[in-house]
């Protein structure tokens, strides 16, 4: 069931670069997966092993062992950081976090996807998921990436995710609804399109 | 081992590590054990990653000031040593911040000011405010700033780095809320990005 989402873009086009991994696309940010860094206590049991890149060239990173966010641990985050080497200046490209959630009518869930890459610090889409108690979400984030430099770099995401939690009077117990709050990320795909003109 | 894995160890070992303890990210060498985080963070909750080129990014994951009648603020610091080679000085040339903000009553503010110091100079603040917008929501913070030729501030030649950055967040008001990260409304994360910028000296 996909649940209403309500998404707030808060940039038409990120200026940045996205790497892939096809050595024969023309376009292609050659480089090696295993090289991908975690950065954070919540993505510690992130590593290659939970990075591949599809028939398609989209790169794909299960984040099913990324730690739910619950209400008693609201907060989660992550910045993975991605070399890659830029052959042509302008890509187009997505970014797709996949995942579940569940919680009370009164809870509140919000997420941040962050891109920058070397030289600025990237805005931000920001999702929040509300109305509905649970469901799938399927979070796409369309990119538009220039740069007047080419060669290496380092593409960072980051993503945080959070929740906040209805508070009830003291003399009221939480409902069971609260405290099956969950926020569960599963999958982050990382998509391309050449813009190189023939 | 052979002659080629020899060689491929020397390289490394010159190339990563400098001095005991030192790590070589571009022309910084980082003095590994004299990075730490202090004030309203830790080592547990605060990460810095270096780039090959000598810039780093950091990641909070608990850095927040929540407002709600009383006023809030949290400082973070983070400091760390590094070698330079000789011949070279460098200075900050641009920073980066990025966060969330909320504030939902009409008496809310909130605000990230961001400081660095470097071989004891103190540079230029980078702040972002933020006032009560019934349209606004949840707000992406992002901050970023580039140092003129005229505001950067060198270190003496031949001296070591000392480096330290303040991150302060405040909030003020019934309901108000912000969190520098790299992501996460209110949440906690926080990412700075510096850039050095290299001269030759004597």
């Amino acid at each position: 069931m996909m649940g209403p989402i309500k998404t707030n873009y808060l940039m038409s086009a990120f200026l940045l670069i996205i790497p892939l991994f096809n050595a024969a696309h023309a376009s292609t940010l050659v480089t090696d997966p295993s090289r991908i860094v975690f950065v954070g206590s919540h993505c510690k049991n992130l590593s290659a092993d939970q990075i591949r890149v599809d028939l398609q060239n989209r790169l794909h990173i299960d984040l099913s062992s990324f730690p739910a966010v619950t209400a008693a641990e609201p907060s989660k985050g992550c910045l993975i950081k991605i070399p890659y080497s830029l052959t042509e200046p302008n890509l187009a490209a997505s970014l797709v976090l996949k995942g579940t959630y569940a919680q009370g009518t009164a809870d509140h869930l919000t997420g941040v996807l962050r891109v920058g890459s070397a030289g600025q610090v990237g805005p931000a889409s920001l999702l929040t998921l509300s109305e509905s108690p649970q469901g799938k979400f399927d979070w796409q984030q369309p990119l538009v990436i220039s740069r007047s430099e080419l060669g290496e770099d380092t593409l960072k995401i980051s993503m945080f995710l959070k929740a906040e939690v209805a508070k009830s009077p003291p003399s009221e117990p939480k409902s069971s609804e609260s405290s099956a709050l969950q926020f569960q990320p599963l999958e982050l795909i990382l998509d391309h399109v050449s813009t190189r003109q023939p | 081992m052979n002659l080629k894995s020899i060689l491929a160890s020397s390289i490394l070992l010159t190339s990563a590590t400098s001095f005991a303890g030192y790590v070589k990210h571009g022309n910084l060498n980082v003095d590994q054990d004299s990075v730490r985080f202090v004030g309203d963070c830790s080592d547990a909750d605060s990460f810095v990653s270096f780039n090959d080129d000598g810039s780093f990014d950091l990641v909070f994951t608990n850095l927040e000031a929540v407002a709600l009648g009383s006023p809030a603020r949290k400082t973070c610091m983070l400091k760390f040593n590094a070698k330079v080679p000789s011949g070279l000085t460098l200075a900050v040339s641009k920073v980066g911040i990025a966060g969330t903000s909320e504030i939902n009553s009409e008496d809310g503010s909130a605000s990230a000011t961001l400081r660095h110091t470097l071989a004891g100079t103190v540079g230029d603040a980078t702040i972002a405010e933020y006032k009560y917008d019934p349209s606004a929501g949840l707000r992406d913070v992002v901050l970023e700033k580039k140092f003129s030729v005229l505001s950067k501030s060198y270190i003496p030649c031949g001296k070591d780095v000392n480096f330290k950055t303040t991150i302060s967040l405040s909030a003020k008001g019934q309901d108000a809320d912000i969190v520098i990260t790299e992501a996460a409304q209110k949440g906690k994360t926080y990412s700075v990005r510096y850039y050095w910028t290299w001269k030759h000296c004597s």
